[in-house]
């Protein structure tokens, strides 16, 4: 059964994808397709045809979305580059399969950053890119749910192996 | 059938046209584009949700601000007013616009002239 709180509710998510801190954003943009779908509901249409019409009128989502991105923060911009490249990734692995190389990619890194610290007397700064980098695989893990699942799984599973 | 307005031309209005609507009281998204389509006749044509970017961008601009309100309805709403800056703005605006309707008047004047 369509569900009309919960289509807006996700088309306005789409739209403006850049961080979980952008609910006032949210909800300015559903307060207009509700008041396009009540529109359209008086005209006597379906909650449904109602929800396409007013969606039409909103415009071509993927124009409205880069005109959000504009506007967003560097620290927004990243959090929707870490998104899509989850999405990305996900299409291509399996979860399992990005977990190991988040921890194979992250033991490189860590090699190289101790490596580069200690061994070769590199300064802070390089040290603090490195672990910057070395951060990105577990942020990429951490921030989707169904791969945090997949890690806590995999994670068990090597545990019991090795113990 | 009155001729739609260019999408650049459109593009172009969008700052004056909201700060002179944001003039004349405080307003929220659905009705700044509501008043743009009547008092256009339906010849400016706005996708709805382009509005709220450029919204946006004034306000970080300083040149409007925004508070939280309810509708009718109960849901909250988000309302924009002109700031100070802004009314300057518009003020600009205007004296750009009608700079250049007057070059394009003085500009038709000597074609007729020439003919």
């Amino acid at each position: 059964m369509f569900d009309l709180n919960k289509e807006i509710d996700q088309w306005c998510r789409e739209i403006i994808q850049h961080g979980c801190a952008r609910t006032t954003e949210r909800n300015e943009l559903k307060d207009h397709l509700f008041c396009l779908v009540e529109e359209h509901q008086a005209r006597g249409l379906t909650d449904q045809a109602a929800f396409v019409a007013s969606i039409r009128q909103m415009g071509d989502s993927d124009l409205i979305t880069a005109e959000y991105a504009k506007n967003a923060s560097l620290m927004h911009k990243i959090l929707a580059y870490d998104r899509n490249l989850q999405r990305s990734l996900l299409a291509r692995f399996s979860g399992k399969q990005l977990i190991v190389f988040s921890l194979i990619y992250s033991l490189v890194c860590a090699g190289l950053m101790i490596s580069g610290a200690w061994w070769f007397d590199a300064g802070d700064q390089l040290v603090n890119w490195m672990l910057a980098i070395w951060l990105v695989p577990f942020l990429l893990v951490a921030s989707n749910p169904e791969l945090r699942k997949a890690e806590c799984a995999f994670l068990k599973q090597l545990v019991k192996r090795t113990s | 059938m009155a001729q739609a307005i260019p999408k650049d031309l459109v593009a172009a209005s969008a700052t004056p046209l909201i700060l002179s609507i944001l003039s004349q009281g405080d307003s929220y998204g659905y009705a700044i584009i509501h008043q743009v389509r009547e008092i256009s006749d339906g010849e400016l044509e706005w996708a709805d949700g382009m509005l709220y970017p450029i919204l946006h961008r004034l306000e970080k601009k300083d040149l409007i601000e925004s508070y939280a309100g309810r509708a009718e309805t109960g849901r909250s709403r988000k309302y924009y007013r002109l700031r100070p800056e802004g009314r300057e703005e518009l003020a600009l605006q205007r004296k750009l616009w009608d700079r250049l309707h007057s070059m394009i008047e003085t500009l038709e004047g000597e074609t007729a002239c020439l003919t």
